[in-house]
């Protein structure tokens, strides 16, 4: 079992800020890793760095490896050629991430032809083969649609039809189902999950939907202020966090039968960027924070990393909300 | 827009639909604008192969006739040409320059107002600045330069014209395609590993193209009224090619005698500029349905 896509110590800094700080992440070759945490905590700024993808003006430093290959400083035609190849990527907003102007049969080609020298035809083919593959009902009629005659859920599809055009060993997931309804989001997600397996590609799947990781991911990742601060498998983390931030996050997730008031929220606010507290970054929003708190903890050794002065041992929970 | 539709609702139908159209056929000014347009290049093509006489023969024992006598419709100029025959194949030199102008400046202008958006830093510094710079410089001055380096011609008064507009036109891909640029289907493409240069040909470019038809539009209707000027002023098509600011030119000493001699070519080009005028805002409308809607 090897890393197929590897960062160590990764750091990505925006207008002088540091919004990832010393995030190692390894994909081992066929896994499922989930990289969960709420919003602003830096999971897609962490995908867009491994895929070279960050905007102009924000910067990353480390180390990010394909297959041994660095990533971080390779020159942007050497890059393109990996990306949409090797390491794909699927985004959050189906509305929005297809060109409007341009028919989806000629958008899942375009991605084709990049990296494939097939003439129009045989692109054609393939990409209604694609349409076909992650199930677009009526694929051959739906190659000459416009992005805006699909549903949510149809786009969805055309993203990752986009992504699998060249057979890529490593697929990032932004956030895939957040955007979308709440049947459609198990439709896209037993989807990716089908072709993850049938094509023994390598996800790594961004979102902050825990549920969603559960009954994807074997391997999760729990980011919070640009920092890992829990790893390891799915059933352990959730089943036995260790990190008072993912016992939070835990908690958090309200089921049917939640009766109305009983969610229990962590208390507080993701800070801004650059707003986070010196040493643990959560110390200000945890219920356990003591002085010690003030210098940083490392992350512990696998295979239940976490990094935290104070760890949650058996069943502990966070302590009831004071009503306000 | 009618009291019927509500903007929201219009609205709404704008977001989902980059092109949808207004009911009730197009509007008004596209309507006027196309009439009067497709008139225009009617006479034009149609000079190709036929006039009622020939615009450059002249005939001095027939000067200044009326409209409607011995056949020439419109009259005749001082030196005895007929006059709509003189028009019609101005209408030639007009949408020739308009063509050509436009299309160096469009040529000339979305390419680096494209690589300015895509690129960005000093280079969109130094591309913006330099067409700022090219924007103060009076259209007609740089065509007196040019017609003093070069002699005066058609060809001339065309490149300065199309130098001229070429800054509006980096100008507003800049703009528009900066817009783009920021959307996700461009990260999207990037992410399929799809280069600078085809994103901007490929995603870009066809995103913007109702901004730079609209004012292609414009420009070809500023375009024929600065060839005009340059004409008139001597500095553009010269004899015996027809041109309607030269015929302007030729015949404002005779403004007390024949006064209507000035009204054809002017009428001539006023509406040619209004039809393209009333095109180009036309299209705007149909194109881009989030101005209309706020109508």
């Amino acid at each position: 079992m090897t890393a197929v896509l590897e960062a160590r110590g990764l750091r990505v800094v925006v207008n002088g800020v540091t919004a990832v700080d010393g995030v190692d992440l390894e994909l081992r070759e066929g896994s499922r890793t989930g990289l969960i945490g709420e919003s602003g905590s830096g999971k897609s700024l962490t995908a867009l760095a491994m895929m070279g993808l960050l905007p102009e003006g924000v910067d990353a430093t480390g180390s990010v490896a394909y297959r041994e290959q660095e990533l971080l400083g390779m020159r942007e035609r050497d890059l393109c050629r990996l990306r949409g190849d090797r390491l794909a990527m699927v985004f959050q907003e189906p509305m929005t991430a297809l060109n409007p102007v341009m028919r989806i049969g000629d958008q899942v080609a375009e991605a084709i032809r990049l990296h494939r020298p097939v003439d129009g035809h045989a692109a054609r083919a393939e990409a209604e083969r694609l349409l076909t593959e992650v199930h677009l009902p009526d694929p051959a009629g739906r190659m000459r649609a416009y992005p805006h005659q699909l549903s949510g859920g149809q786009r969805q599809r055309v993203m990752i039809a986009m992504a699998l055009a060249c057979g890529p060993d490593v697929i990032i997931a932004d956030e895939p189902t957040t955007a979308l309804d709440v049947s459609v989001q198990a439709q896209i997600l037993a989807l990716l999950r089908e072709l993850v397996e049938a094509r023994r590609m390598t996800l790594l799947l961004i979102t902050h939907d825990l549920p969603v990781v559960a009954a994807t991911c074997e391997n999760v990742m729990v980011m919070y202020g640009g920092r890992i601060v829990e790893s390891g498998r799915t059933a352990d983390v959730f089943g036995r966090p260790r990190h008072p931030y993912t016992r939070g996050l835990v908690d958090a997730i309200p089921d049917a039968a939640t009766p109305p008031g009983a969610l229990r929220a962590i208390p507080g606010t993701v800070p801004g960027l650059g707003r986070f507290p010196s040493g643990c970054v959560f110390r200000d929003r945890c219920w356990k924070a003591t002085d010690k708190c003030h210098e940083e903890p490392s992350l512990t050794k696998e295979p239940q990393a976490f990094a935290c002065w104070h760890p949650i041992a058996g069943g502990e929970t966070a302590p009831a909300p004071q009503p306000a | 827009m009618s009291g019927a539709a509500s903007p929201d609702v219009a609205l709404a139908l704008a977001a989902d639909e980059p092109f949808a159209r207004r009911r009730g056929g197009p509007p008004a000014n596209v309507v006027v604008g196309v009439t009067l347009v497709g008139l225009v290049v009617l006479l034009a093509v149609v000079s190709l192969a036929w006039t009622p006489f020939d615009p450059t023969h002249i005939i001095v024992s027939e000067k200044l006739l009326p409209p409607l006598r011995a056949g020439h419709v419109l009259g005749t100029d001082q030196l005895g040409r007929d006059i709509l025959s003189i028009i019609m194949a101005g209408a030639r030199t007009e949408l020739l320059v308009g063509v050509i102008a436009v299309s160096i400046a469009m040529f000339a202008g979305v390419p680096l107002g494209g690589l300015a958006a895509a690129r960005g830093g000093w280079l969109a510094e130094v591309v913006m600045r330099g067409s700022d710079l090219l924007y103060a410089f009076p259209a007609l001055l740089m065509a007196i330069l040019l017609g003093a380096v070069f002699g005066a011609s058609t060809v001339t008064a065309m490149v300065a014209i199309g130098i001229a507009y070429t800054p509006v036109f980096a100008r507003i891909t800049r703009a528009a395609g900066a817009q783009v640029l920021q959307r996700d289907f461009v990260l999207a493409a990037r992410a399929c590993g799809t280069s600078r240069l085809a994103i901007f040909v490929r995603h870009v470019l066809p995103n913007i193209s109702a901004v730079i038809i609209v004012q292609a539009t414009v420009a070809f209707a500023l375009a024929i009224l600065a060839e005009a000027a340059l004409s008139y002023l001597g500095l553009g098509t010269q004899p015996p090619t027809p041109s309607w600011g030269r015929m302007l030119a030729d015949v404002q000493s005779y403004l007390t005698l024949a006064p209507l001699l000035s009204i054809w070519p002017g009428l001539a080009i006023a509406l040619t500029v209004l039809g393209f005028n009333l095109l180009g805002d036309g299209l705007r409308d149909v194109l881009d349905p989030r101005l209309s809607a706020l109508r």
